[in-house]
């Protein structure tokens, strides 16, 4: 797997970035040098392990988000 | 993809419509013209939340003898404000994320009497600070690639701000966010693979 495919499988499965952004991106990705690659994936890869770090806390305000926003 | 063309779309012409009941109740004055211009052109092309804060800052000083142009201003200011709180929302390590859930549920309440007030003016003067928290706390986070990051938050942003005429930040949003982020538990070979591609710098 090189990195731009690697790239592509990181924007389809981000979490932040809307369906929209993920298309635009994605669109880009082939345009792409191979620094704004490393750029980019690096920093889909933190946002990874940032969410997947702090799972709980991120399930807790999604919770109480979702409950405000329900009364 | 064409249910998503249609629903922007739609939010594009009701933002339209509302931009024209907008102008239709307020004077043509040329200061709010020019400040109506800019806060477009600047929601537009604006790289981050904190060029947003400043200039948003600079417009509210322009227009605070024209009401009406301050209004307008204050609801694009209250737009941003939601997006922002939005994106803070679903990044933990906030150290405001607690009291961003609250006024996020405030802001939702204050929207729906406000929307038929026309009247942000409570909510909007203690915008600033709280924008500020959430901007110096995603800086702090030292990400990697930080060249990009404005790029991706103001996607984000203008994500939130089109929804449903990007006033309410809707519990939809939040739910579909919530299922989103429940797939992360369990990812993929295929997306451990793609990570291994990159380091990011610990």
């Amino acid at each position: 797997m090189d990195k731009y495919r690697a790239l592509i499988i990181l924007i389809k499965n981000s979490f932040l970035l809307s369906e929209k952004a993920k298309i635009d991106l994605l669109k880009k990705v082939p345009q792409l040098t191979l620094k704004k690659v490393e750029e980019l994936g690096s920093f889909l890869v933190y946002e990874r392990d940032f969410f997947e770090k702090n799972q709980k806390a991120i399930e807790k305000n999604l919770t109480l988000l979702t409950q405000n926003l329900s009364k | 993809m064409v249910q998503n063309d249609e629903d922007q779309n739609d939010v594009v012409e009701k933002t339209a419509q509302a931009e024209r009941k907008v102008a239709e109740t307020v004077a043509p004055e040329s200061l709010e013209d020019e400040v109506k211009t800019a806060v477009k052109r600047k929601l537009i092309s604006v790289a981050t939340l904190k060029e947003v804060v400043k200039q948003i800052q600079e417009l509210e000083h322009k227009a605070v003898n024209n009401p009406h142009a301050r209004e307008a201003i204050k609801l694009q200011a209250y737009n941003l404000v939601l997006a922002a709180l939005a994106v803070a929302e679903v990044v933990p390590g906030i150290e405001a994320v607690n009291d961003l859930t609250k006024i996020a549920a405030i802001a939702q309440k204050t929207a729906k009497q406000g929307k038929e007030k026309g009247f942000f003016a409570e909510l909007y003067k203690n915008v600033p600070p709280k924008l500020m928290t959430f901007i110096e706390a995603t800086d702090l986070v030292n990400v990697p690639g930080a060249p990009i990051i404005p790029e991706l938050i103001q996607s984000t942003v203008n994500q939130f701000k089109f929804y449903k005429e990007g006033l309410l930040f809707s519990r939809d949003l939040a739910i579909d966010a919530f299922a989103r982020f429940k797939n992360l538990s369990q990812p993929s070979i295929e997306v451990q693979r793609a990570k291994l591609q990159f380091s990011i710098g610990k």
